[in-house]
């Protein structure tokens, strides 16, 4: 007998566990980050990040496709095969990408001749895990996201891609840009492929329109989108995994104290022989 | 295998405390679990449960939901309210479509009752498809679950889907199937309520399969060729794999991606994956709406088609992929200076050579890979016994190594006749090169366009010595010219190579070396003499020519006084695949002379105009495509007689970089050489070895820096003698 378990979609709670997303996954990229020559690498210690961004007059679509390579496909399968199995089950897999959900959704931005545009995810991330033995050293993350193309958007405009995966592993980027429905778009090259992120953890990847039909003009969005985030301040989508890592340490840091007060609390009640 | 992935204790037990703490969720929950997930997959796999015209409509609700629920967790108070209430109305305009659905199997529990009895017939599209469940278990709300089932994977005769928990309320739930058995299956739908389950009986109809043939004619000679090959069955946007497709697995020793199914970059496909096939496709699919996308290489121009497939009919396709250039009618024949691939048998090379020929070029370069520790993708033999020839196609045995990650880079070498290595010298390349050489082959760096692998600092060493006959410029769809216009401004003379790196690049060919070899039938050796010549250019994408008077790349020109030059360049494309948006003429890496195109129909950039020789210099040419592609010429090499070609005004801060990295040699060898002799590095033989190889390894860093050294004084001999030039 064999079962398919359902799941209830997308839905997650926040609080707390919107603390602990960004702390886990802050601390294994620390991990990443440790290794002493992350960077220089060989090129199956890196990830393989692949941007496809295709802009049409009313739609931004962005998928990237992440492939993990030889040690680093080994690690994560480990950490999804939660039985310890060897085989990676479709729940299995469900799991790990609920666990990564929050660090996934806030791993990529896009601006629009330098204002931020709002990105949301188009699906639920997927995992391409080959069940040959022989190609069971790789296996390819998918995300697909999506933006309003906002009015702004005319020939000339550079549209940027900021990529926030795993910024401190290794790895090799690319963009391909394409436009749809009259618009045209041309990728700029990217001219240090496994160059490593900005101080902020960021990789940009930037491509220009090289025209939108007036026919096409982006149409105003409507009254309840909102696709413009305040130029001047941090953008207010951007990734909570890791911009609101200040905010899991302060949080974190009280939980500390508030747990080691109720151990220090309870230990005393038991060295008075209180009921506990 | 070192530990890439290391930390403080600290670090670790704080995601633990924090993982095992859990948490109580303080954002508001959706009024409709799942949603999302379930608006997501019905667009994706299941649109064709709706009516044509409500898919649009579901397609922007599922991004109006979503939107909202990113807007839920980023806002708080009246913005969060907002964000809520627009997930609910999205979400019941979904219900509403829902509702109206024709194809929903609609289930009530009531109690220990189940009505229907029996779920019916639910007919699927083809061999996968989705059933659409509403199930209504008193009152209570709304729900979404999403669920994938693959039918080939049953360990058992029993196909069950489980749908766990069913709460009171309205669960909605899509349950998408793969590898259904053609018309009647039965199965058992099982709803999870309390602690026992209820059972729906339910019979899917899987239509009888239809017959697809199709074959890729070659536009040379109107035969059947391989081809790179998308297959689509648009129904629910599911991709297939064609029958014959090539997998690649056992010949990459899981190295990089290692499977068949390559990425391609192709115009207005960005990411698509595609499969090589080395002849013509014969398979049974599901029928219904199909695309396919057909690629033969960079010549090419791409073909893509819907058609339709009939239940139980034979629906038979052909393509000829239009060239839109022949380089080798103008002399310049393409190859790739990196591919790893293992080859121990007639069938190994069968589908290699599939391919290389499916990509369009005429030389790979097959290269047996090795570190300090060992060997991947083993060959048969070298030299031309072990050549590999059809038509104008050659599979080449090469071999990238030595190549260390934290010491000096990777290398190259093609058309040798034998592996060249010995681990007790790893660290000694010119040994390498040298010996390369005496074979009559080629030797360069790899991913120097990325300055990966401490690549400088052996490129700074033995480029000087005139070891280095080419570096990989192009990879990755990228092109890096840092390293490469450093070496070039201090006047040493390298060739433009590229490489795809396959099977951690993409595809065979993706970026490309093309070496000119003239008129008169192909022969592989002529172009390795060109490659070694520097007749060559890289490119993913345009086309290039370039001369100086009538110098081609790698070319010297050499002149007596400063005389005129006339510099020619073509960049071109085909509106069907690309145009030129830029070409350059870059002169000791500065732009001198450019032009643009915005026009989609232009098919060519041209540049002709002279240029003082001055006191020489070198010069190339550089593209860019309409689709992000780019290419750049070996230099021709202007020398004024007397002089070096070099950028003479940064000479010295040419030279102090180089000095920089002959440093880091000295510092790696005197760190290995203090932890070796602290009795570290028992079981790290590469740092272990740089320890033992470093007396000599610093003799080769002195001669380099003694040639440097030289060069200083040449610059001083130079500098009366470089009057301003015009």
């Amino acid at each position: 007998m064999s079962g398919a378990q359902s799941r209830p979609g997308t839905a997650r709670g926040g609080g707390f566990r919107v603390v602990v997303g960004p702390v886990f996954w802050a601390v294994m990229i620390g991990w990443a980050g440790a290794a002493p020559t992350a960077g220089h690498d060989a090129l199956g210690d890196s990830l393989r990040h692949e941007i496809s961004l295709i802009v049409g007059p009313a739609l931004i679509d962005v998928r990237v496709e992440v492939t993990f390579f030889q040690f680093n496909a080994l690690l994560e399968r480990r950490r999804m095969d939660a039985d310890l199995d060897g085989r990676i089950s479709p729940a299995e897999s469900r799991a790990y990408l609920e666990k990564q959900a929050p660090m996934l959704e806030g791993g990529l931005r896009l601006t629009v001749d330098g204002r931020p545009v709002e990105l949301a995810p188009l699906y639920d991330p997927r995992l391409d895990l080959p069940e040959e033995a022989a190609a069971a050293s790789s296996h390819v993350l998918r995300l697909d996201a999506f933006a309003r193309t906002p009015p702004w958007l005319a020939a000339g405009s550079q549209v940027v891609v900021e990529d926030l995966l795993w910024p401190r592993v290794p790895a090799i980027v690319s963009l391909e840009a394409a436009g749809r429905d009259g618009v045209r778009m041309l990728s700029e090259p990217v001219t240090e492929p496994a160059a490593g992120p900005d101080a902020a953890g960021v990789r940009r990847l930037r491509a220009r329109c090289l025209g939108v039909p007036e026919s096409a003009r982006p149409a105003s969005p409507p009254a309840s989108d909102r696709p413009i985030v305040d130029v001047a301040g941090p953008s207010a989508t951007g990734p909570r995994s890791f911009t609101d890592l200040w905010a899991g340490k302060v949080y974190f840091s009280v939980l500390i104290l508030v747990l080691a007060g109720v151990a220090a609390a309870a230990a005393a009640r038991r060295r008075q022989g209180a009921p506990s | 295998m070192r530990r890439p992935y290391s930390a403080p204790t600290w670090s670790g037990i704080t995601a633990i405390v924090l993982l095992c703490a859990g948490g109580r969720s303080a954002a508001q929950e959706s009024a409709y679990p799942g949603v999302q997930g379930f608006a997501g997959e019905l667009v994706r796999t299941g649109s064709y449960l709706l009516e044509p015209a409500d898919r649009p409509t579901v397609d922007g609700l599922n991004r109006r939901l979503r939107e909202a629920r990113g807007r839920q967790r980023e806002a708080s108070g009246e913005a969060k309210a907002r964000a809520v209430a627009e997930e609910t109305e999205a979400a019941k305009e979904l219900l509403a479509i829902l509702e109206a659905n024709k194809h929903a199997v609609r289930v009530a529990i009531d109690g220990e009752k189940i009505t229907p009895a029996h779920g019916g017939a639910v007919t699927l599209p083809g061999d996968a498809g989705a059933i659409l469940l509403r199930v209504s278990r008193g009152d209570g709300p709304t729900r979404f679950v999403t669920l994938a089932h693959d039918m080939s994977q049953v360990a058992g005769e029993d196909v069950r889907i489980v749908i766990d928990p069913v709460p009171p309320g309205t669960t909605w739930a899509l349950a998408a199937l793969s590898n259904v058995p053609v018309k009647r299956s039965s199965l058992i739908v099982e709803f999870a309520r309390d602690n026992w389950r209820m059972r729906l009986p339910l019979d899917v109809h899987a239509p009888e399969l239809g017959r697809l043939k199709v074959t890729i004619l070659s536009a040379d000679t109107g035969r059947p060729a391989p081809a790179m090959v998308r297959l689509v069955w648009k129904t629910m946007n599911l991709e297939r794999t064609p029958a014959n497709a090539i997998e690649f697995a056992p010949q990459f020793d899981q190295q990089g991606n290692p499977s068949g199914r390559r990425r391609v970059q192709i115009p207005n496909h960005p990411g698509e994956p595609f499969w090589c096939v080395p002849g013509p496709i014969d398979m049974l699919v599901p029928p219904g709406e199909w695309e396919i996308h057909v690629l033969r290489g960079l010549e090419h121009a791409g073909v893509s088609d819907s058609f339709t497939v009939a239940s139980g009919g034979l629906t038979e396709k052909s393509y000829t992929p239009a060239r839109w250039v022949d380089m080798r009618k103008l002399g310049w024949y393409s190859g790739d200076d990196h591919v790893h691939c293992r080859i121990l048998s007639d069938d190994d090379a069968r589908r290699l050579m599939a391919w290389v020929q499916a990509e369009g070029i005429q030389v790979a370069n097959v290269v047996k890979m090795g570190d300090i520790n060992r060997t991947w993708f083993e060959q048969r033999g070298w030299g031309k016994a072990y050549r590999v020839i059809e038509g104008d196609t050659v599979l080449s045995p090469g071999q990238e190594c030595p190549r260390t990650h934290q010491q000096l880079g990777h290398t190259l070498a093609m058309n040798t006749t034998s592996m060249v290595r010995d681990t007790d010298r790893y660290y000694i390349y010119e040994e390498v090169a040298d010996a390369v050489h005496a074979q009559g082959g080629l030797w360069g760096y790899a991913h120097v366009l990325s300055k990966s692998f401490f690549v400088d600092r052996d490129m700074s060493i033995n480029v000087p010595k005139g070891k280095a006959d080419f570096v990989e410029l192009m990879q990755f769809g990228a092109l890096g010219t840092e390293l490469y216009y450093d070496f070039l401004n201090t006047g040493f003379k390298v060739t433009a190579s590229a490489g795809s790196d396959v099977p951690w690049g993409g595809t065979v060919g993706e970026v490309r070396l093309y070496a000119y070899v003239g008129d008169g039938p192909f022969k592989v050796d002529d172009w390795f003499a060109a490659v070694k010549k520097g007749r060559t250019f890289t490119t993913n994408g345009p086309m290039l020519e370039f001369r100086v008077d009538e110098a081609l790349p790698g070319d010297e020109r050499i002149v007596k006084d400063d005389r005129k030059l006339r510099v020619r360049a073509r960049a071109w494309g085909d509106p069907r695949r690309l145009v030129p948006v830029r070409l350059e003429i870059v002169r000791h890496g500065e732009v001198i002379r450019s032009a643009e195109s915005t026009d989609p129909m232009r098919k060519e950039l041209a540049l002709d105009f002279e240029v003082q020789a001055g006191h020489g210099f070198w010069i190339a040419a550089r593209a860019r495509g309409s689709d992000g592609s780019v290419a750049h010429t070996t230099p021709v090499y202007v020398i004024r007689e007397g002089l070096r070609f070099w950028k003479f005004d940064e000479v010295e801060a040419l030279l102090a970089r180089r000095a920089a990295s002959l440093e880091e040699v000295e510092k790696i060898v005197a760190e290995a050489t203090r932890r070796r002799d602290q009795g570290g590095f028992t079981a790290d033989r590469a740092k272990q070895q740089l320890a033992v190889q470093g007396p000599e390894l610093l003799q080769r860093v002195a001669a380099a820096r003694k040639i440097y050294d030289d060069l200083k004084q040449v610059a001083e001999r130079e500098r009366p003698l470089r009057t301003p030039a015009k």
